[in-house]
């Protein structure tokens, strides 16, 4: 009973001891300290540390009131985490959810060399939000320090890290829209997308900003090349994109000919990337789109390029290439894949009529034949 | 329904019946890239008007592009579908294979492309009814010819021409049954121009072609003209080119290795080279010592043990084995009992082939026709890496073990074709 007795009152003043060095180190930064809410893949080492112990860290905190328009975060990992200039721990910060599912599209993404740190929050985190999830992405299983050292303060601070990377939802195509193609970019390209250029290496290509935009009503991607004048044959073109679920991927494009016309001039094509988000796993965003052009001599230049939406998808699909290959990420599966096929199947009613009156006939003149050979 | 009580026509009906209906249900959905690689030279030839510029596998090669020209009356064939920016480059890539799986007029290029095939297939079954004479075996060997998966998958679902060649092989049988010596000669000679592999039985049928009971110049004089008419009728078609100022190299590889044209030819590997020629050289042996057999069972026997010979110590590509099957359905009528072993050797097959597949092999990516979807779906050896996983026995070593039951079926099917039936004993 003794010794019970004697081991209580040492932890109790362990805990306490421990609890005022934490709220010591927070009392730097005045504000609002966050609850622990929930933890993935750390483990509980008591005295408010934890440990990496999975692949997808993360903590979930409960915001007890409104964040004001200019906040900072305060966090204060602990003296047994290691963070430096030129090792920085990656954190994301997700601040947009339902019932603890966070939406990856409102995300900041932080680097920090410093244990003790302040993040500047952005501005978009909605008033009514009652919850903020912290990720690191790259610590390894390095012990943190997460509990009264966490709070929201009031003011901005001059020395606050601002996100290297930051999401704030996607951008919902309700009619097509053209991209600015000042913005965009190339590889082993002469010149300029807008205002004309020249083939100058083996592997030419042209690739837009990073892009927010939503699929859910997104038909495909239709561009307008002016050309130089194409030598006879098929020209291949290759289509990549990138989504949030992958980058530009050489397993992941849409390949495809366009024949040249005689003294033609422009080549005008519509990529379709619906199955984006009709297929399984259904992606949400798309984050960019690249083309890869085919090396001919001469000067080039980009007319348009359009996200085309469903609503205006139909004026488009004649632009289809017809000899087009979609290598895709997803496939898809069960009653997905048997309404596509039968669309397929379809798509050639004539022959299908026919071949499927020539098994009626073959059936019945064999039927015929066997009752009379009996 | 007891099929022995049905007569010969009802069960001819039936038969037939069902199994055309099987290969019209396969034709026009199932294809490896190989069938549209062989689609795009015969297309490229008929849209570029090189109709005397190809001299390989000249028989296939022509059939194919006469029905391929029938099929443009009902086919709007797409710009570019078929173009080759380079002929001796002609192996069509999985994109190019793409475009084709997507185009809308696939199922009429399968179903038409297919053509041929099922018509020399239909033919092939009418020269083995007309070849094994017994009743009961009649029905036997037409059964195991209509309904082998072996040359269901690799002419409807693979999508090769085989059974062209497996047909002239049949004829090259039935004229030798009834002692035409030099019709089969020259149905060995097409043969020859459909497959390279035939080029193995040409020692077992000159072999056969010689009479015991004959004076041995007699014997020498036919053996002579016979071997001289394969191979005039097999230099035939290059001649015939070259006279009309064609170009034979057409779709040839100008860096192909041209001193290794034999290893080429047979795809001959040296590790299984000298065992081959070993056993076939001991099947020469056998063939004189039974000399007092009729020519065509001779014959039908050693090309049907050649074949073993050859799969026992190779096994190229899945659509190969239906070289496998003809021979022994022939055999048949000399009172072979092959049903078990043609049994051990689908089931083998299919095993072994599960096992070895790769992403185009006895995977969904031969249902791409019907979506592009199948392609890249799991295959078998991943599905038995997740299940065996851990425990000893890996994916090499189950291949080595069911590749050599394989060889015990081969050996199990060779004794029975060589065993003399006791129909031959009384």
């Amino acid at each position: 009973m003794r010794k019970l007795v004697c081991r209580t009152l040492a932890a109790f003043i362990f805990c306490v001891g421990a609890s005022a060095s934490i709220e010591a180190r927070a009392k730097a930064h005045a504000g609002t300290p966050l609850t622990l809410n929930l933890t993935h893949h750390l483990v509980d080492l008591g005295d408010a540390q934890y440990q990496v112990n999975g692949d997808d860290p993360f903590l979930i905190f409960d915001l007890t009131r409104p964040i004001p328009a200019e906040a900072n975060l305060v966090l204060d990992f602990g003296s047994q985490l290691y963070v430096s200039e030129s090792a920085p721990l990656h954190l994301e910060l997700f601040y947009q959810a339902n019932d603890n599912v966070f939406s990856p599209f409102y995300r900041a993404d932080y680097r920090v060399s410093d244990t003790l740190t302040v993040l500047s929050l952005p501005q978009s985190i909605p008033a009514n939000q009652t919850q903020l999830r912290l990720d690191l992405v790259n610590c390894g299983a390095c012990i943190i320090q997460a509990k009264a050292s966490i709070l929201i303060a009031d003011t901005s601070s001059a020395n606050a890290v601002s996100p290297t990377n930051l999401s704030n939802g996607l951008e919902q195509l309700d009619t097509s829209k053209t991209l600015d193609l000042s913005t965009w970019q190339s590889n082993h390209i002469e010149g300029d997308v807008l205002n004309g250029f020249s083939i100058s290496g083996e592997d030419p290509f042209i690739f837009s900003p990073e892009l927010s935009v939503s699929t859910e009503q997104l038909a495909g991607v239709y561009f307008r090349l002016n050309t130089p004048i194409k030598p006879k044959g098929w020209q291949q073109y290759q289509l990549f994109y990138q989504t949030n679920q992958h980058g530009y991927s050489a397993l992941i494009n849409s390949n495809f000919r366009i024949g040249a016309q005689q003294n033609a001039t422009q080549d005008q094509f519509f990529i379709p990337l619906a199955f984006l988000a009709k297929e399984v796993p259904i992606i949400l965003q798309l984050k960019g789109v690249r083309l890869d052009i085919p090396d001919i001599e001469g000067q080039w230049s980009v007319d348009q390029v359009r996200l085309i939406s469903d609503k205006e998808a139909e004026a488009y699909l004649k632009y289809t290439p017809e000899l087009l290959l979609e290598y895709k990420f997803q496939r898809a599966r069960g009653l997905s894949l048997v309404k596509k096929i039968i669309t397929k199947l379809t798509k050639d009613a004539w022959f299908m009529g026919a071949y499927l009156l020539l098994l009626v006939i073959v059936i019945a003149s064999f039927a015929r034949a066997y009752r009379r050979a009996s | 329904m007891n099929i022995n009580k049905l007569n010969n026509r009802q069960f001819i009906c039936l038969a037939v019946g069902s199994g055309l209906l099987l290969r019209l249900v396969l034709m026009p959905f199932f294809a490896h890239v190989d069938l549209f690689s062989e689609a795009r030279r015969v297309f490229y030839v008929l849209e570029n008007d090189y109709l005397f510029d190809n001299s390989h596998r000249f028989v296939v090669f022509y059939i194919e592009v006469i029905f391929a020209a029938f099929s443009s009356l009902f086919i709007d064939v797409t710009p570019g579908l078929f173009d080759i920016a380079d002929p001796t480059q002609s192996v069509a890539s999985v994109t190019e294979h793409g475009y084709f799986l997507n185009d809308p007029n696939i199922y009429r290029h399968l179903f038409f492309f297919k053509l041929p095939y099922l018509l020399f297939d239909l033919a092939t079954a009418a020269v083995i009814w007309r070849f094994v004479e017994e009743p009961r075996a009649k029905r036997i060997a037409l059964l195991l010819w209509l309904f082998n998966p072996l040359t269901l998958f690799s002419t409807y679902i693979f999508g090769r021409f085989e059974v062209i060649s497996l047909f002239f092989m049949a004829m090259c049988a039935l004229q030798l049954k009834y002692d035409r010596v030099f019709l089969a000669s020259v149905m060995f000679a097409i043969a020859l121009q459909c497959r390279e592999i035939n080029l193995l039985f040409t020692p077992f049928l000159l072999l056969a072609l010689i009479d015991h009971k004959d004076h041995w110049l007699r014997n020498l004089v036919v053996v002579s003209a016979c071997t001289l008419i394969i191979a005039i009728l097999y230099q035939l078609p290059d001649w015939l080119i070259n006279l009309t100022g064609g170009d034979t190299q057409l779709f040839v590889d100008p860096n192909g290795k041209k001193g290794a044209t034999l290893n080429m030819l047979l795809a001959l590997g040296y590790y299984w080279f000298y065992p081959i020629i070993i056993c076939l050289s001991a099947l020469a042996i056998y063939q004189w010592e039974v000399m007092h057999q009729p020519k065509a069972e001779r014959f039908v026997v050693c090309a049907s043990v050649t074949l073993f010979i050859y799969f026992a110590f190779n096994v190229h590509s899945v659509h190969y084995a239906a070289w496998l099957v003809l021979m022994p359905i022939l055999c048949v009528h000399y009172g072979k009992k092959v049903v078990l072993p043609f049994i051990g050797l689908f089931g083998m097959w299919v095993v072994m082939w599960l096992l070895k597949t790769d992403g185009g092999v006895f995977t969904l990516f031969l249902a791409a026709p019907l979506s592009i979807d199948f392609i890249g779906m799991g295959h078998f050896p991943t599905f038995y890496k997740s299940l065996v996983a851990g425990s000893d026995l890996s994916l090499h070593q189950t291949i080595q073990i069911v590749r050599s039951l394989f060889l015990v079926v081969l050996g199990f099917f060779a004794y029975r074709v060589i065993k003399q039936s006791d129909k031959c004993h009384a």
